[in-house]
């Protein structure tokens, strides 16, 4: 009887070692997606995950990651043609509700004036000479997990972005 | 309530990561697999402390943790089946001294693996000597040697 009874166990076993191992092999599928996917820039920075938005003569172009991780220092570049520039000052605004999903580290070079307009915060920046084209970088962490949708622009040129972040 | 969230889903991502790589994974460990061990350590470190070092998020975590391994180790106490799905099934690699070659493929074991241990436990040094080698939950091979006499 007890013969029978580790027989019995024994195939009971083996079926379930037949399952595990096609378990495992999805998961080493699963795993190999994975690394592709962060390679890629589909999980976080990676070969395709930094965009730019819009083309060459757009006042202002925003060139970013669009998939981040929470609490990992990133920094997204602002492009201004020199279009942008009137009288000495380039204005930019960004919507308020991107500030509600990252902490704003630093901004380079730092902004002459900083103003909340409505639901905008504003940003002067001094232009002495005015090379094609500008730049400004922000140096930000994200501070909430998901999906973040915004805009920004100068004057009335507005671009929307978006940018997922994983925990 | 942070502390036992990143403390549950590292504990259950590395658990499962640990499962799909299978049992030869988690035995006796050369220095390859106790550098693997270290790094993945350091590596867990950070996502389970986030920006809270505190006292507090310590206890928290390591309760966390500890509460996990125990939960489920009454989970495998509790049904057969569980017990089962989460440490997995002994293993025949070796019958009357003759490998079974599609178990062992499946499970990344050579002859040699199964002759280390039979050399260190029992000091056998033939296949044709083992009675039976059972990769074992653990990951270890246990070797049960023929009965002298027996062919």
């Amino acid at each position: 009887m007890s013969g029978e009874m580790e027989l019995n166990d024994r195939r009971d076993n083996q079926r379930f070692q037949q399952r595990e191992w096609r378990f495992q092999r999805v998961g080493w599928l699963i795993m190999m997606l994975l690394l592709v996917s962060a390679v890629l820039g589909l999980v976080g920075p990676g070969l395709f995950s930094y965009v730019t938005t819009g083309n060459e003569n757009d006042p202002v172009r925003l060139s970013y990651h669009c998939f981040e991780h929470w609490n990992r220092e990133s920094v997204m570049e602002l492009t201004l043609a020199p279009a942008a520039v009137h009288d000495g000052l380039v204005r930019i605004w960004i919507s308020g509700k991107l500030f509600q999903k990252i902490d704003v580290k630093q901004i380079h070079p730092a902004p002459t004036r900083t103003e909340i307009a409505g639901d905008r915060i504003v940003y002067d920046f001094a232009v002495s000479r005015a090379p094609a084209p500008l730049s400004v970088q922000i140096s930000y962490e994200p501070s909430a997990v998901g999906m973040t949708k915004a805009q920004l622009g100068t004057g009335d040129y507005q671009v929307e972005f978006w940018q997922w972040i994983y925990p | 309530m942070e502390a036992v969230i990143r403390g549950l889903v590292i504990y259950l991502v590395l658990y499962l990561i640990f499962r799909v790589a299978g049992k030869r994974t988690l035995s006796e460990m050369n220095a390859f697999d106790l550098l693997l061990l270290l790094i993945i350590s350091e590596a867990t470190q950070e996502a389970m402390i986030g920006q809270d070092h505190s006292i507090t998020h310590a206890i928290l975590l390591i309760t966390t943790l500890v509460g996990a391994d125990i939960a489920l180790s009454l989970i495998k106490q509790k049904s057969r089946k569980a017990d089962r799905i989460l440490d997995s099934v002994p293993l025949v690699l070796v019958e009357d001294g003759k490998p079974i070659r599609e178990h062992m493929r499946k499970e990344r074991i050579d002859d040699d693996d199964v002759l280390e241990s039979a050399r260190t436990n029992h000091g056998i040094s033939r296949m044709e000597d083992i009675h039976m080698a059972i990769l074992e939950r653990s990951g270890s091979i246990s070797i049960i040697p023929r009965a002298s006499g027996q062919t």
